[in-house]
């Protein structure tokens, strides 16, 4: 007895002594503290600043590559306009010329017999002719774009809406465009045809600063059905973790993702389009046991990838030791960058209609797992696994979706957005499994005009 | 104090830290934005209270200060999972032990030895600049010091952290039996040495 007596009270002597030993540290133990978190936070930054900058690097791109098509195409056209008109009127060889002054310059145009009107002029019906041939060929493109610009301003009248498109200028260097301008204006209603026969000193010479089409913007989020299809690959050890075990203890939960869309009207009904969306897909992951392969720790293997994971009260594993993980949940991040071709179904006043299907490029930003592994004492010791091995950092998937577009005023729509998305190549890299995501969005988002 | 005998450190994972009280409520939403000076001052807050208890799993100051240094790179490393429940300076000191333990470990192979064959460097007392608590906590510690480093931790656990002797076997990848007689073993020593500074005093 006296020797228990003096065993409790010698451990209450060191357990006192424990509480109340106190002892400074050498400075250079938060220096190597920092050194070490400035370490980790520098890689931290320099992946994710990489995979920012690849993503950058290839919308800037796609949007450079749009922005020459469309210049080039536009030249094109003009050219195709300018060049078949002037033949076209030097054909003619008209009898005459007057010779309109205005201030600062002047300009010749071609003159018919005054006082007739087009229906009577021979040599205005052949240009009617012949411009309505250059319309069909190469006008109509672009013409059509000024109809949809004109219905996007539903508020005001076409007429006016068209003439705001229109910057009615007398230029002596595109009198044969001048005529094409109006003339399709006046086909297609929306300005009055300039009377051919009535070119005198007063008529107008007109020319079209075509306006591109403008790029509309869409600020969307969708709330995202995941789910995917697993392959076994062959190739690694499927001793503890195959498909189904995996697809047994995985279950996707709310996973979302946010982003802008840049749609480009090509043609009436055909737009490009493209974007940058972030997304967040999160799979819970229930209760497992891991297992040892190596020394570098248990193995914790999801559908997306594997890590090592050693709890801190752990030591170093021998091959085939186990430990048991509670309930973990997945985060996976990703960039998507969407190439894809819209067309018009449908489209009046207020709604408009475009299915459009393309692929995407999926950049990996991060990939997080929480969870717990179980001490063996009852408690459970918190796990965070920052970077998994075997995701590829690149994965593509085919994306359709559906742009349900309602018009708000001149330059807002708001636009429900279902999709749906289909990997085409694995999102692993050298997994247990090869997994294949897909998912059904349903995205709302407010569209504006740029 | 004893600590729980659950070393569970967060149960969930919290999504925002504003219910938590006390003082260190700021602080700790900056640490874990990674504000440097934020992080500097929990570190001042707790490094001497927690040099302290690496002291007592170390053989020496410097291996004392190389476990404060990996323990606070983990405070900081999985601040958010602090689930505020508890105390931070329990939590911190759990990670401290953690980390001792895991140190350990890591030399097990090299420093388990029994007890007939003592490291004669174990056996030497850590010296502490003054200043840092008084006399009989120093002497107190320089004792455990000097046990062996699976004696140390056997006996750290159980009088200091109050573990039972399942959960030591547990953590230490030993048998219940081993840890009860290294146990003994070590209470006998420290028994020895008291009752020799006790003699040394009066004379």
């Amino acid at each position: 007895m006296p020797m228990n007596k003096n065993l409790n009270e010698n451990d209450e002597l060191f357990r006192n002594a424990y509480q109340q030993f106190e002892a400074e540290p050498g400075p250079d133990v938060w220096k190597n503290i920092q050194a070490e978190l400035n370490g980790v936070e520098t890689v931290y930054y320099k992946r994710k600043l990489k995979r920012i900058k690849q993503a950058s690097v290839i919308i800037i791109a796609l949007l450079a590559g749009l922005n020459i098509y469309q210049h080039y195409y536009n030249r094109q056209a003009k050219h195709a306009i300018s060049g078949k008109i002037i033949d076209n009127v030097k054909t003619l060889k008209p009898t005459t010329s007057q010779t309109v002054k205005s201030p600062g310059y002047e300009t010749k145009t071609p003159v018919a017999n005054a006082g007739n009107t087009n229906e009577n002029n021979p040599v205005a019906e052949q240009v009617k002719k012949n411009l309505a041939e250059v319309r069909e060929q190469h006008i109509e493109p672009v013409q059509n774009s000024f109809v949809m610009a004109a219905q996007a301003r539903a508020q005001v009248p076409m007429q006016a809406a068209l003439r705001n498109r229109l910057t009615l200028l007398t230029e002596k260097t595109a009198p044969p465009l001048s005529y094409a301008s109006n003339f399709l204006a006046g086909q297609q209603g929306l300005l009055q045809p300039l009377p051919m026969g009535g070119l005198g000193k007063n008529a107008p010479q007109v020319t079209v600063r075509t306006h591109n089409n403008p790029w509309l913007l869409t600020m969307y989020a969708s709330t995202d059905f995941m789910n995917y299809n697993l392959d076994d690959d062959d190739d690694d050890n499927r001793r503890h973790d195959g498909k189904d075990e995996i697809r047994g203890r995985e279950h996707h939960e709310f996973s979302f993702s946010a982003g802008i869309l840049l749609k480009k009207q090509i043609n009436k009904n055909i737009s490009f389009k493209t974007g940058l969306i972030y997304s967040n897909n999160a799979i819970g992951i229930r209760p497992q046991t891991l297992y040892s392969d190596n020394t570098l720790g248990y193995k914790y293997v999801t559908s997306s990838g594997y890590s090592y994971v050693k709890p801190i009260f752990g030591g170093v594993p021998a091959r085939g030791d186990s430990i048991n993980s509670n309930m973990g949940q997945h985060h996976l991040q990703y960039a998507i960058i969407p190439a894809m071709i819209g067309y018009t179904v449908f489209a009046n006043r207020y709604l408009s209609v475009t299915p459009g299907a393309g692929v995407a490029a999926n950049i990996l930003l991060s990939t997080k797992i929480r969870t717990e592994i179980e001490s063996g004492y009852g408690g459970g010791e918190p796990v965070l696994i920052s970077k998994l091995q075997g995701v590829r950092a690149v994965y593509f998937s085919m994306q359709t979706n559906v742009e349900l577009q309602y018009k708000l005023g001149k330059s807002t729509s708001i636009t429900l957005l279902p999709s749906f998305m289909y990997a085409i190549n694995s999102i692993n890299n050298n997994n247990v499994v090869k997994t294949y995501p897909y998912s059904f969005g349903l995205g709302f988002g407010i569209t504006r005009r740029l | 104090m004893v600590y729980p005998t659950n070393l569970k450190l967060a149960v969930s994972m919290p999504q925002n830290y504003s219910y938590l009280h006390g003082p260190n409520e700021q602080l700790i939403q900056k640490c874990l934005k990674n504000d440097r000076a934020a992080q500097n001052a929990l570190y001042k807050l707790y490094c001497n209270k927690m040099l302290g208890v690496c002291m007592w799993y170390a053989k020496s100051r410097e291996e004392a200060e190389e476990i404060l240094q990996d323990g606070f790179i983990k405070v900081f490393k999985y601040l958010q999972s602090y689930s505020g429940k508890g105390s931070m300076e329990g939590w911190i000191r759990k990670i401290m032990v953690n980390t001792a333990l895991l140190k350990y470990k890591g030399k097990k192979n090299s420093n388990l030895r029994l007890v007939t064959e003592l490291d004669e460097d174990a056996m030497l007392p850590a010296k502490y600049a003054d200043g840092e608590s008084n006399l009989a906590e120093k002497q107190l510690l320089e004792l455990v010091q000097s046990l062996t480093p699976v004696y140390r931790m056997v006996f750290n656990l159980f009088v200091l952290e109050g573990f039972k002797h399942k959960e030591i076997a547990g953590l230490l990848g030993i048998t219940e039996g081993t840890s009860k007689s290294n146990l003994s073993d070590a209470r006998a020593i420290l028994q020895q040495k008291i009752i020799g500074l006790q003699k040394t005093a009066s004379i």
